[in-house]
């Protein structure tokens, strides 16, 4: 699961070069096409994706198999639409829009910095908000490199009380109240700590920062899927 | 005397945790803060950063109090014992540009301090490199590059050769011997002095927020071991580094 949240591969990629604002509107593309367009769009969009992970060389499929909780809720949604329709191509098709947003998200965060995304979107944001835009896209860029700290410390906690001796279904409603505590004060200290750390490298929230520059493939990336989503959707509508 | 400092006293919720800490240091040297857990190590180094408020005592720097806590900040640049708070680029070269981007600093000037950190601290190669996939040692030596490069006068290091395994001990040993030679001056919190006494000038023991003991590394090693910090028996002041 943790391994789906912003975990940038560093790898030096045509697509790890695109702009991130630029690729937050591709990834978005992409999944409205998913979910909005027709059935038969799916497995295409979804198979693209999959060739395109290789290309750039992001395991899009080995990530997704670490989310199984993810691909549990893709098979309720097949599941869901199979039983309320008894369709079963059309289930299929839910449960693989929902898989290509989630392998979508996964190949936008393999190759997006956190800190270039808040940039980007600090810089383009500023236009309508002034300068508090930057304190809104640092808060952005602090989220995402908190997330993975929230499950690796769950994760850290329960394999400890697993490893003595500790059931989580034995007493469940006792045990989620505790693990809730102490994952709550757990965190609060990892926060206190990276508080400091951010603060001894001189770090201010409401700074301006240099956002990465457009190029004319940035442009094209955002073009190419906002025009192919909407083509679908109006396919679809129509 | 390139840092003095005079009488800090810290105290939370009413206790007193540092208690009239006085010593100086030369531009240049390594000085050694040693003592039991809870003796208040962590805490003073923290207080010389700024991040904690002592009620009194003064801080003077190259002749010049810092009064203020953002005058702290800048002076002393602190490599926090958890690597992984510290390193927050994804990519090696945007974890060391971190900083310098924070000061404000232009984008030519940023790209400089990178690469000469990168040279400085042979991570060249790791220019690309997430930080997670790095050894421990390569991950201390980033955390120090991450804060060098924002050119701070006196570098603190938290237990810096905790959780290492040997070839990365030598690498942090390496490193600060490195810094010592380029004229840094360095405070080194550590109760692990049998691994690089030999390189450090002075020594300090602390014990309940108080200093014990401090004098020249090369005169302490009984006083060391007279307060539990463990040497090798008849070891000599030189075999005291685990370089030999």
């Amino acid at each position: 699961m943790a391994s789906m949240i912003f975990l940038p591969d560093g790898k030096d990629t045509a697509l790890s070069r695109r702009n991130p604002l630029s690729k937050l509107i591709a990834l978005i593309a992409i999944s409205g096409a998913a979910l909005s367009g027709p059935d038969e769009s799916v497995p295409v969009i979804l198979g693209a994706l999959i060739i395109i992970s290789y290309v750039f060389s992001v395991p899009i499929v080995k990530r997704l198999w670490e989310a199984k909780a993810m691909l549990l809720i893709a098979v309720f949604i097949g599941l869901a639409e199979y039983f309320q329709d008894g369709d079963i191509l059309s289930s299929l098709a839910e449960s693989a829009a929902f898989i290509t947003v989630l392998g979508s998200a996964t190949l936008f965060t393999a190759t997006t910095d956190p800190v270039e995304l808040s940039s980007s979107i600090g810089s383009a944001l500023t236009h309508i908000a002034g300068k508090k835009a930057w304190g809104f896209a640092s808060d952005i860029m602090l989220t995402i490199s908190i997330l993975p700290s929230i499950f690796q410390v769950s994760s850290e906690m329960m394999e400890a009380r697993k490893s003595r001796g500790g059931r989580f279904a034995a007493h469940p409603i006792k045990n989620l109240s505790e693990y809730t505590i102490s994952l709550i004060s757990l965190l609060i200290e990892r926060m206190i700590n990276l508080s400091d750390a951010l603060e001894s490298r001189e770090y201010d929230r409401n700074a301006e920062r240099a956002a990465a520059p457009y190029a004319l493939p940035d442009i094209l990336l955002a073009l190419i899927t906002a025009i192919l989503a909407f083509t679908l959707i109006w396919i679809e509508k129509n | 005397m390139f840092l003095s400092v005079e009488g800090l006293s810290l105290t939370i919720d009413g206790k007193k945790l540092l208690d009239s800490i006085s010593f100086s240091a030369e531009k240049g040297t390594i000085t050694l803060l040693s003592g039991l857990n809870g003796a208040g190590k962590s805490l003073l180094i923290r207080s010389l950063k700024g991040l904690e408020n002592p009620e009194s005592g003064k801080i003077i720097l190259s002749g010049r109090e810092l009064t203020k806590r953002k005058e702290r900040m800048k002076a002393f640049a602190l490599v926090f014992q958890d690597t992984a708070l510290g390193i927050v680029g994804s990519t090696v070269e945007k974890d060391i540009a971190f900083g310098p981007q924070n000061l404000g600093r232009s984008h030519d000037e940023v790209a400089e301090t990178v690469d000469e950190q990168l040279a400085f601290f042979s991570l060249e190669e790791k220019r690309k490199t997430r930080p997670a996939v790095l050894s421990g040692g390569e991950k201390r030596k980033l955390a120090i590059a991450g804060v060098i490069a924002m050119q701070p006068e006196v570098i603190l290091l938290d237990e810096p050769f905790a959780n290492l395994d040997y070839p990365s001990t030598l690498t942090v040993i390496r490193t600060l011997i490195k810094l010592k030679e380029t004229g840094h001056t360095i405070i080194v919190v550590s109760h692990e002095a049998e691994k690089f006494l030999a390189h450090t000038d002075m020594t300090i023991i602390l014990e309940k927020g108080r200093i014990k003991a401090s004098g020249r590394s090369r005169d302490m090693i009984r006083t060391l071991k007279d307060n539990n910090v463990y040497l090798p028996a008849d070891a000599s002041f030189e075999e005291l580094t685990w370089l030999r």
